[in-house]
């Protein structure tokens, strides 16, 4: 009997630590991929961000540094879905995911929203106690969302630091507690 | 048909051998073999590829070795796309040293390409899955990190050849 409480647990473990790699917010991104015309995931684990950091130049100041950031990180994961018209994905969706960030541990940085255009931005980071443990990008437009979670310890400093590296858009952020909107260039 | 172009055109472009030895690792038959029994067919034959292969055995790209391919035609119609089945049996099929870079998925026309890597110190492995329609290809290759620099800086040298990884990545690479 201990024997299978121990299989079982092993298994939740197993899970669970799947579950911490790859954040998939009360299923709802399952959901959007089943409605999405093209659906794109791109996974980048510890090993695969440690061969990306190889290429950066320790003896540039600002390459040394995203390799510094870079070396510490746990995982990047991207999924990005495209619908074929607006409407196929609601705010009900956003909401849901939102909902998950909303916690204690959340903080939005990051609140971008263009009228004309129908895009919006928000940059929320995860933090445990004083320490930084991970940073969430939702980017919805009327037919694309993308989620992006990058889980390790990474400062609004180190996302304002790799801004123009790697596709990364230059960003001005002030972390602030009340949730309040933050800016972005 | 179209897959056989494509399939050619990678050949040309990576213009890679298949060296065997250490790094033939991957049992690239184990995975063949999981899409022909998944399926019912058979992987096709490309005409000339014996001697495309031989040819590029002598007039190969320094940085790039290890080279295989397999071409699928005629594969049921299934929308791959909308469960994750198949992408679990690809991944049963080559071990958990691979790891999945990149999916992408159409639920227009039910095709799937999935980019799988497998790093170490010196090398980059590279795994493409495709199935597009009725049709499929795996191509796997090998490519130093340097090489692998060289074409993210400018893509557009993979094709011409020209110029060499920066210092520094050369002296990383050769650090590891």
């Amino acid at each position: 009997m201990k024997r299978i409480g121990a299989i079982v647990a092993l298994v939740l473990a197993v899970q669970l630590a799947a579950f911490a790699q790859d954040w998939d917010p009360g299923g709802t991104l399952k959901k959007l991929s089943a409605r999405a015309s093209n659906t794109v995931d791109v996974t980048l684990d510890q090993s695969m961000l440690q061969f990306a950091g190889g290429f950066l130049n320790s003896k540039d100041p600002d390459e040394a540094q995203a390799k510094n950031i870079i070396s510490k990180l746990k995982g990047l994961y991207v999924h990005s879905f495209q619908f074929d018209k607006p409407g196929q994905y609601t705010e009900q969706d956003v909401a849901a995911i939102q909902n998950y960030l909303k916690g204690p541990d959340w903080i939005r940085i990051v609140d971008v929203r263009s009228k004309s255009e129908g895009q919006n931005v928000q940059v929320y980071f995860k933090k445990e106690g004083q320490q930084f443990k991970g940073l969430v990008v939702l980017a919805t437009q009327p037919t694309q969302l993308t989620f992006v979670d990058l889980v390790g310890p990474i400062t609004p400093e180190d996302l304002r630091a790799l801004g123009g590296q790697f596709g990364i858009p230059k960003v001005e952020v002030h972390p602030n507690p009340a949730g309040k909107k933050g800016e972005s260039k | 048909m179209t897959r056989r172009l494509v399939a050619l055109c990678a050949v040309l472009l990576l213009a890679v051998p298949c060296f065997g030895g250490n790094d033939c690792d991957f049992n690239f038959n184990a995975l063949v073999k999981t899409i022909e029994t998944q399926y019912g067919v058979h992987r096709a034959r490309i005409p000339f590829l014996g001697l495309a292969m031989f040819c590029l055995r002598v007039g190969r790209v320094p940085g790039a070795a290890d080279f295989k391919i397999a071409v699928f035609e005629n594969l049921p119609q299934s929308n791959v796309a909308s469960n994750d089945a198949f992408e679990r049996s690809v991944q049963r099929a080559i071990g958990n040293g691979w790891h999945p870079l990149m999916r992408a998925r159409s639920s227009k026309d039910g095709s799937v390409t999935m980019i799988y890597a497998n790093p170490d110190e010196e090398n980059m492995r590279v795994l493409i899955v495709a199935l597009d329609g009725t049709e499929g290809t795996i191509v796997r290759a090998r490519v130093k990190k340097s090489q692998v620099w060289k074409w993210l800086s400018k893509p557009q040298d993979a094709v011409n050849g020209e110029n060499d990884p920066p210092a520094h990545a050369q002296v990383a690479a050769a650090a590891d």
